[in-house]
């Protein structure tokens, strides 16, 4: 396992240590199947935590050992420094399952009455925060109608805005953004950046990667019931040790100019872009304003969270793509 | 668990039961079984339809070609057959099914993949959400079982004037066998995450514990009539210990069946007593009870003399004549009505080459007559006697009737003479002139006799002997509270068993 800086700020909304749990395995089949292999992992308050990882890595069966929806696991996991399954713990929990179902005999506004009540809050408060949810999920025209008659993407955006009715200090979402359409997509993306405004703690499983590295601050990636590596996204997209340059304008003998400077020169649109160690980074500064040429930018490459995500994977299971 | 969670769940269960299509159907059928009680009126001598059209029994009868029976009243009679087709037939059975099939889905609906996590993800427990979807089968059943029973009771009774308070007592016992089915509808709902195997199940559930519970009448029945039989034998004969022990050679097999039906018996859910109870129950109401019942004989005064009360119990064992009494303490108490019962068994023994003559009515009546004929010839009675013959199906009433006492303050008197199977009965009647004139009391006498039933129970088979053990002080296997217990016993096994799987469900 690769161990990223684990730094988080105040104190931990989810601690886990060694927590293993496996699937079949009765009396009469001992082995089973590991889904969850010793994990570790803490989130502290506050924080947008992604959890990443191909299919069957275990991350909704983590999630759902934190909330007591499995059983039979071993290890430690506290959620709000309380065992997993207790009441008080999952009141402060808004929970927006992956593939979830909402009761189709309700209304979108009787769902949300609900959820909000049997999570423990009051019934003025709960009704009092309907209307600014259903608002911001663009759900308010729809909020009289039977849930049976949404389309997948409302009966996501009101599976999100459940799960925030009753003013959750940790919100888990798991998948949050499926089909959803892109404006969707962003609203959502909106609303977690300002549940972290509001020093709410996010934990989000995502496959989209993209997602996860514009609103996550720390990540998780998970394989085979086991954590990769974790940290946070600057650390777990590194620099590769590329630079681009971006000039006002490009001369046609430029790759001349910087010939014996650095490697894998490649242009690219207002600009090149060429892997330098730092002496070679001020050479090439150097030789650019020799010739009179002016510096718009100098941006060191990183890794997108993607690349990182594939070759971690990869190199967990040779071959296989996520 | 607060009572903002309660109120929410209960709210729940409300939206999934008034959403759900067949409740709406059976809601509709409801108001279709309940509304002719408001629009038809069933009356002491006619029926009336929508407040205008009247008809009287008669041209009912002649219609359908069915008489009523002289001595019940129509109205009543057809009160209570529509009352016994809809709760023990419709509502009983086809209601149930029909209730059983619109709720199975409760709860492995909740348990499906997507709807379990977002519910159990609540701060509630699983243990709370089952019950709680238990419930919401109750609700649905008790609100269409009020309404349907409420709903009949008020029609009736507004529209008849015909009120049974113990008919409400239905209401309860169609929840109350819906409730032992609904526990094993939600176990199995728990267990396979099915609706159609809950449906299925439960209905083969219901249709064996009926066929073990008739199978164990049957068994008890027989079990019974034997043990009589035997102590016949050992009565009569010696040497009957012979006879137990070829028996018991053969009984391995029958002891092995007998030991596994009394075992399903007291396991299983006695829904088979549902309707009995509910026949106790009313009758614990109305004191719908016959006001004497012999039943060794199967003679029944469906009631007392109007006026009078009996002394002592309603299914005497006439070692004393049983007697009726004024109800007014401060009436004239020489009114009375007394009835014997001797056997038919001649008390002396007859002469060698005589054959046994076995005691009549019409012998005993006329040997009575003549006694009074002396009484008259002496001048110590006012007028009489008078002897009227009547038939009660296949059996003869013998009346004797003669008046005696002064002028100013004389006695109508009466005595009824018939014979039943093993029985020779005796009925005296005395009311003093100034309590009744002639009408009155020819009316009084007949509102007494119309109560009257000879032996309509010649046979009794096994369900009806079975019926008749059933009691809230009978033995306890035939007890009442026993069998409530013993299957409320079993719904709460079904549901601790359910709340034990779902709480080792991985989600």
């Amino acid at each position: 396992m690769v161990e990223a800086s684990n730094s988080h700020p105040g104190d931990t909304i989810v601690s886990v240590k060694d927590l293993q749990k496996v699937f079949g395995k009765t009396l009469l089949k001992r082995k089973g199947f590991p889904a969850l292999r010793g994990i570790d992992l803490e989130v502290g308050r506050g924080q947008v935590f992604g959890l990443l990882g191909p299919n069957g890595a275990g991350k909704t069966t983590l999630v759902k050992v934190l909330l007591g929806l499995t059983k039979g696991w071993t290890g430690e996991a506290r959620l709000f420094g309380l065992p997993p399954g207790d009441a008080m713990s999952r009141q402060k929990v808004g929970y927006l399952p992956e593939a979830h179902r909402l009761p189709p005999y309700l209304t979108g506004h009787q769902v949300m009455q609900l959820f909000g009540r049997m999570a423990g809050a009051d019934a003025a408060d709960v009704e009092a925060r309907i209307g600014p949810l259903l608002e911001k999920v663009n759900m308010t025209t729809s909020a009289d109608r039977k849930i049976r008659e949404y389309s997948k993407g409302m009966q996501q955006r009101l599976g999100l805005a459940q799960a925030l009715v009753h003013d959750p200090e940790l919100v888990i979402l798991d998948e949050p953004t499926d089909g959803v359409d892109p404006v969707g997509r962003a609203s959502i993306r909106e609303m977690v950046l300002d549940l972290k405004a509001r020093g709410v703690t996010v934990f989000i499983n995502s496959h989209l990667l993209m997602e996860v590295e514009m609103i996550c601050d720390h990540v998780v990636i998970m394989d085979k019931g086991k954590i990769l590596v974790q940290g946070s996204i600057d650390e777990l997209t590194p620099k590769t040790g590329a630079v681009e340059i971006d000039l006002r304008e490009t001369p046609e003998d430029l790759e001349q100019l910087l010939g014996g400077l650095g490697r894998n020169f490649a242009l690219r649109g207002g600009g090149f872009q060429l892997e330098l160690n730092d002496e070679e980074q001020d050479a090439v500064v150097d030789r650019l304003r020799e010739r009179g040429l002016s510096i718009v930018a100098i941006t060191p490459r990183r890794l997108t969270l993607e690349q990182s995500f594939i070759g971690l994977i990869e190199k967990d299971e040779p071959g296989v793509r996520p | 668990m607060n009572a903002n969670i309660l109120a929410a769940l209960f709210q729940d269960s409300l939206q999934q039961v008034l959403d759900n299509r067949v409740f709406r159907l059976l809601v509709i059928m409801t108001i279709c079984m309940v509304a002719p009680t408001f629009l038809i009126g069933f009356h002491q001598d006619h029926i009336s339809m929508l407040w205008m059209w009247e008809y009287s029994y008669s041209e009912l009868t002649a219609t359908l070609g069915v008489p009523v029976p002289p001595d019940v009243r129509p109205d009543e009679m057809l009160i209570k057959g529509i009352q016994t087709v809809v709760i023990e037939g419709i509502a009983g059975v086809a209601g149930i099914i029909f209730c059983i099939a619109a709720t199975a889905f409760f709860v492995p609906r909740m348990l499906e993949k997507g709807a379990a996590d977002t519910l159990f993800s609540k701060p509630i427990s699983r243990t709370a959400l089952l019950v709680m979807r238990y419930f919401s089968g109750l609700l649905f059943v008790t609100v269409l079982s009020f309404a349907l029973v409420g709903g009949m009771w008020t029609g009736f009774a507004l529209v008849s004037g015909y009120t049974d308070t113990g008919f409400l007592w239905s209401a309860v016992t169609l929840v109350y066998l819906y409730a032992l089915l609904h526990s094993f509808s939600v176990l199995v709902g728990t267990v396979t995450r099915s609706s159609v195997a809950a449906i299925l199940l439960v209905l083969m559930m219901f249709m064996f514990s009926g066929c073990v519970h008739r199978g164990w009448v049957f068994k008890e029945y027989a079990q019974e009539s034997y043990a009589l039989e035997v102590l016949r034998i050992e009565m009569r004969e010696e040497g009957s210990g012979e006879l137990r022990e070829e028996e018991e050679e053969d009984s391995t097999l029958l002891n092995f069946l007998t030991v596994l039906l009394d075992t399903l018996h007291y396991t299983l859910p006695k829904t088979g007593d549902a309707t009995t109870i509910t026949g106790m129950l009313r009758e614990a109401v109305e004191g719908t009870g016959p006001a004497l019942n012999d039943t060794e004989a199967s003679v029944v005064f469906e009631d007392h003399p109007e006026g009078m009360t009996l002394i002592g119990s309603s299914t005497p064992d006439f070692d004393e004549p049983v007697t009726w009494v004024p109800r007014d303490p401060d009436a004239d108490a020489r009114q009375r009505v007394f009835l014997k019962r001797r056997g038919r068994e001649p008390e002396e023994a007859p002469a060698p080459g005589e054959r046994v003559r076995r005691l009549v009515a019409s012998r005993v009546a006329s040997a009575f007559e003549d006694g009074l004929d002396e009484r008259a010839d002496r001048g110590e009675l006012l007028s009489g006697p008078s002897k009227e013959r009547a038939m009660f199906g296949p059996n003869q009433l013998i009346a004797v009737r003669w008046e005696e006492g002064s002028e100013s303050d004389g006695l109508h008197r009466s005595r009824f003479f018939f014979h039943f199977s093993e029985w020779l009965y005796e009925i005296d009647l005395t009311v003093p002139h100034a309590m009744m004139g002639d009408e009155a009391y020819e009316e009084w006498e007949d509102d007494f006799f119309r109560g009257l039933s000879i032996g309509t129970e010649q046979f009794r088979g096994p369900m009806q002997w079975y019926e008749d053990e059933f009691g809230w002080d009978a033995p306890w296997k035939f007890n009442a509270f026993f069998s409530i217990g013993t299957s409320l016993a079993f719904a709460l096994f079904c549901l601790l068993l359910s709340i034990f799987r779902l709480n080792r469900y991985d989600f």
